[in-house]
């Protein structure tokens, strides 16, 4: 089972929550494939949401990753490899991680680059989450 | 030639490369800044004025001038006796000797000449007073203020274009050293041929003689030999690049190609600052024997060699890869996006957020320690975005490349045809899919009609399923989209789960297939079926395990209450299930079947035995609460708000006060007042850890996490032996960001109940917090042993592992090989 459903299934939670604040942000249809399956994550009214498979409207934003890129996104964890060392290089602030997966080609940006960079606070909202 | 070429590569190679692989966004932005002569003026716009320190504002930053601000600004950031800028000369060293340095896209190529050319720019302006010994480090000496403003007049009537000359302040001789002399003239020089390019080389010359007048420089004093040292090592590198055979990856040829260019360019330095060591040969009119014999007319002699010989480990092949490869996607994928960024800026008055996001953007950049994100380039662009002077034609970057746009055919091309094959390999499940969702929209009357022919259906559905190779991913996706396609449909769904029932129950009258099957066969397809089918299914109907041992056992209430002491979580569920089964109204069994979910962290399995629980005992105090605390999980606020107010409106000693506080006074407070009138009963009745639970889990639900956190610690005081408020606890320190305290709360819990799944799970989280992955991962291990079925924590332990980088274990994970994965990851 790969990593990107799990992750989807949190933020689609978090959309009850965050969805209006983060719809505000955004306003728009952002589609992720994710190894080929697609994710769209439609914040252009209410609370937004998150449905599998490709939608029928053109997206304004999509981004194409691998699954294991995907969960280092999310989890803010986006370096290059780099063996072991006494500098490790501590997880890349926001929204620079998206920027630095851009740059290191593990992120494919089709669209608006501005709403790419408004994007941190949907990955804040797909990480795992404890609960009581 | 046009400057393009100087940095892009050349224009003139034949195709090459494989073309696969990703865009170059440096590449296309020189690309796109360098689109014509007349952008020539942006890409010098684009030299580093934002590094500048204060003073260089006093020079107006006029388009024409910018290039020679730039040039100050590296100057004046060394100014004897001023204040250094924020960024000093090492940074900004760092910044543009980071570029050449970047491995990987065979752009890195194209930022590392960018790079030099900024070099050059900068030496023009950064002359110092006198000859340094090789090795000195960079010249720190600062250049008469009139070189730069020479300079800058200069380049502002490369601007004008066709304008009259500026008038050019005269320098006293001598200011200037030979070598520095002999840069200002061939750089100059170099510069002017680019930027006159149109009006003629006669012109450019002029142009540049006019400078070295007002320098004080004579031409005819200077050594003319400098060009070939450096076609000398340009020959080397090109032979030992041709020697080096074919390439092995594009990336690593590109690299160690930029390198070779800076080692040459490091030369070139040395060598003009060592003017006792080259040949001085006294020449006059030393520019047109500079234009017969000068290195810029051979380097454009050794290209079309190159070009020749066609070598394919040459510089040349490394251009044509550019060009023709990766290159053009690159390039047309970030012009795409910059074009659409420019174009949402201006749309949609969000330039004012763009451009702060963008500044603060530059701001870590530019400190960031990865030398690959140390592109002055993009940097530049940055920070042009960031001061809004990122104003592209939308015209020009319209225009979509072609390689990009035939990758992105081929692509969906791909897709269309996996998608085919997929749909021909799983026809059955399709098409049964499509029944049922027809079925299920379909007017009641023809529903009967369909349940009538019941036994035709389940055929059909056990061929679909047969058909279905559950495990492919192939057939899951269609299986995922079929149910998507239900559960996006008009037609208010009973839920799938609750349509079993009722076929179930109607299964007197069809024909064959007995419940268990079909309910295993539903059951395997519900699996399949992955996050679509359980959002669909969300929130709704209790979903059975089959098959269960303990169906039909009378002693199965008191086995599964024995399981759940033992911490047998999976197997309590079994016989707690069993019971309900059988005794669907014993909200008993119904309620620790809800709380052996919690723990085994499926809230929403936990929310519909709750639910069943609460139908058969609406007052249960325990089910009103954890259903508030499934709820909050679920982040479904007015649920859990609407459990939590009963609970206290249930409770004997709670009941006057929550009757006292009335309703809300409007939807919008609805948390605020309960929390309220929580926080109320919890000052008159101390003592009562339940009641300092309820209200710890409003206050999470409300991001009080501070509150939630001394509600929970002073419920810890009455009631130390609660491990599942150890657990809350701990959550709530993990999401108020204190991982690590919350590690040894968790661990608490755990002391207190080993198999505590959720903790374990939660363990997990709190891990991958503090960046301790491949712990993060063991935690999930242990925590999926003990709950195999749990699919999201399969998720998250795939989502350390990648950020862990553990191959292996990945691979034992898609084979969900627990042995293995706790083998590997031993806590």
């Amino acid at each position: 089972m790969p990593a990107a459903p799990a992750l989807f299934e949190q933020l689609e939670k978090n959309l009850k929550t965050e969805g209006p604040e983060l719809v505000k942000r955004i306003k728009g249809l952002v589609v992720f494939d994710v190894d080929g399956t697609q994710w769209a994550l439609d914040l252009r009214e209410g609370s937004g949401s998150v449905t599998k498979g490709k939608p029928e409207e053109k997206a304004d934003l999509t981004l194409t990753i691998s699954d294991a890129n995907f969960a280092q996104l999310v989890m803010g964890k986006l370096n290059p490899q780099q063996p072991a060392g006494p500098s490790r290089t501590p997880p890349c602030p926001a929204p620079l991680i998206l920027i630095k997966a851009f740059l290191l080609r593990k992120l494919k940006i089709n669209g608006s680059m501005g709403l790419a960079l408004k994007l941190q606070p949907i990955l804040d909202a797909a990480a795992p989450k404890a609960k009581l | 030639m046009a400057l393009r070429t100087l940095v892009t590569g050349s224009d003139m190679c034949s195709a090459g490369g494989d073309g696969a692989g990703p865009s170059n966004a440096v590449g296309a932005l020189v690309n796109q800044l360098l689109g014509g002569a007349a952008k020539t003026q942006e890409q010098l716009r684009d030299l580093p004025v934002h590094h500048a320190p204060p003073q260089l504002h006093q020079v107006p930053l006029t388009p024409e001038a910018a290039a020679m601000a730039a040039a100050a600004g590296s100057r004046a950031m060394v100014l004897p006796g001023l204040p250094q800028g924020a960024v000093g000369p090492g940074t900004l060293d760092a910044l543009l000797g980071g570029a050449p340095r970047m491995a990987g896209p065979p752009g890195a190529d194209v930022s590392g000449m960018v790079a030099e050319f900024e070099q050059m720019q900068r030496a023009a302006g950064q002359v110092p007073f006198g000859p340094q010994p090789p090795g000195s480090g960079p010249m720190l000496a600062a250049a008469p203020p009139a070189v730069a403003h020479n300079l800058r007049a200069f380049f502002s009537s490369a601007g004008a274009r066709t304008g009259a000359p500026q008038p050019l302040a005269p320098l006293a001789p001598g200011a200037l050293s030979v070598a520095d002399q002999c840069r200002v003239r061939d750089r100059s020089t170099i510069l002017a041929r680019q930027l006159f390019s149109e009006q003629g080389q006669g012109f450019a010359d002029a142009q540049v003689a006019r400078l070295l007048e007002s320098l004080s420089v004579d031409p005819r004093q200077l050594p003319g030999g400098l060009a070939h040292v450096h076609d000398e090592a340009w020959h080397g590198i090109w032979q030992q690049r041709q020697q080096a055979g074919p390439l092995v990856a594009a990336d690593v040829a590109a690299a160690q190609h930029a390198a070779a260019l800076e080692a040459v360019w490091r030369e070139q330095q040395q060598q003009a600052a060592r003017p006792w060591q080259m040949p001085h040969v006294p020449s006059t009119g030393w520019a047109d024997e500079f234009a017969q014999k000068g290195w810029a007319d051979e380097f454009e002699q050794q290209q079309q060699q190159q070009q020749q010989k066609q070598q394919p480990a040459g510089p040349q092949s490394w251009a044509e890869e550019f060009t023709h490869g990766e290159g053009e996607k690159w390039a047309g994928e970030f012009e795409a996006a910059a074009a659409e960024t420019a174009a949402a800026a201006r749309r949609s008055a969000g330039p004012g957020e763009a451009m702060a996001a963008t500044r603060r953007m530059v701001e870590v950049l530019g400190a960031d320690a990865d030398p690959k994100m140390r592109n002055s380039q993009f940097l530049q662009f940055l920070s042009k975005m960031s001061r809004g002077e990122l104003l592209l034609e939308e015209g020009g970057l319209r225009e979509v490349d072609p390689a990009a746009a035939a990758a992105a055919r081929q692509w969906a091309d791909e897709f269309d045809e996996r998608q085919q094959q997929q749909q021909q390999r799983s026809a059955g499940g399709t098409a049964w899919a499509d029944d049922f969702a027809r079925q299920q929209q379909a007017p009641c009357a023809q529903q009967q009609g369909q349940r009538a022919a019941g036994g035709d259906w389940v055929d059909e559905f056990a061929r679909g399923v047969a058909d279905l190779d559950i495990g492919g991913d192939a057939a899951q996706e269609d299986l995922d989209a079929a149910w998507a396609a239900i559960g996006s449909g008009a037609v208010p769904l009973a839920g799938a789960a609750d349509w079993v029932r009722e076929f179930g129950g109607d299964e007197a009258g069809a024909v064959g297939a007995a419940p268990e099957e079909w309910d295993a066969l539903y059951a395997d397809a519900q699996r399949g079926a992955g996050a679509a089918a359980s959002a669909a299914a969300r929130g709704r109907e209790y979903a059975f395990t089959d098959p269960n041992p303990f169906l039909g056992d009378p002693q199965a209430l008191a086995k599964g209450k024995d399981l759940f002491r033992r911490g047998l979580l999976t197997e309590a569920a079994l016989a707690l299930e069993a019971e309900v089964r059988a005794q669907p109204g014993n909200s008993e069994a119904w309620r620790l079947l809800g709380t052996v979910h919690a723990e085994n962290d499926d809230d929403q399995q936990a929310i519909a035995a709750m639910g069943r629980a609460l139908g058969a005992d609406p007052s249960d105090l325990g089910v009103l609460l954890s259903l508030g605390v499934s709820h909050t999980n679920e982040l479904d606020q007015a649920e859990a708000v609407t459990h939590l107010s009963r609970w206290l409106a249930a409770h004997p000693s709670y009941a006057a006060a929550a009757a006292a506080a009335g309703p809300p006074p409007e939807s919008s407070q609805v948390l605020s007042h309960t929390l309220r009138t929580f926080k109320a009963a919890a000052a008159a009745h101390r003592g009562d850890s339940e009641l300092l639970i309820a209200t710890g889990v409003l206050q999470h639900l409300g991001r009080d996490y501070d509150g939630a956190i001394a509600s929970f610690r002073a419920a810890l005081d009455l009631a130390p032996g609660d491990y599942s408020l150890w657990n809350k606890l701990g959550a709530t320190l993990a999401n108020h960001s204190h991982s690590g305290e919350a590690i040894s709360a968790y661990q608490r819990a755990l002391d207190l109940k080993p198999n505590y799944m959720r903790a374990w799970t939660n363990m997990g989280v709190a891990y991958a917090n503090v960046g301790d992955y491949t712990r993060s991962a063991a935690f999930y291990a242990r925590a999926l042993s003990l709950n195999p079925g749990a699919d999201h924590v399969w998720g998250y332990l795939r989502t350390s592992l990648a950020c862990a980088g553990q191959t292996d274990m990945l691979a034992a994970a898609d084979r969900r090989d627990l042995a293995a994965l706790q083998a590997g990851l031993p806590l």
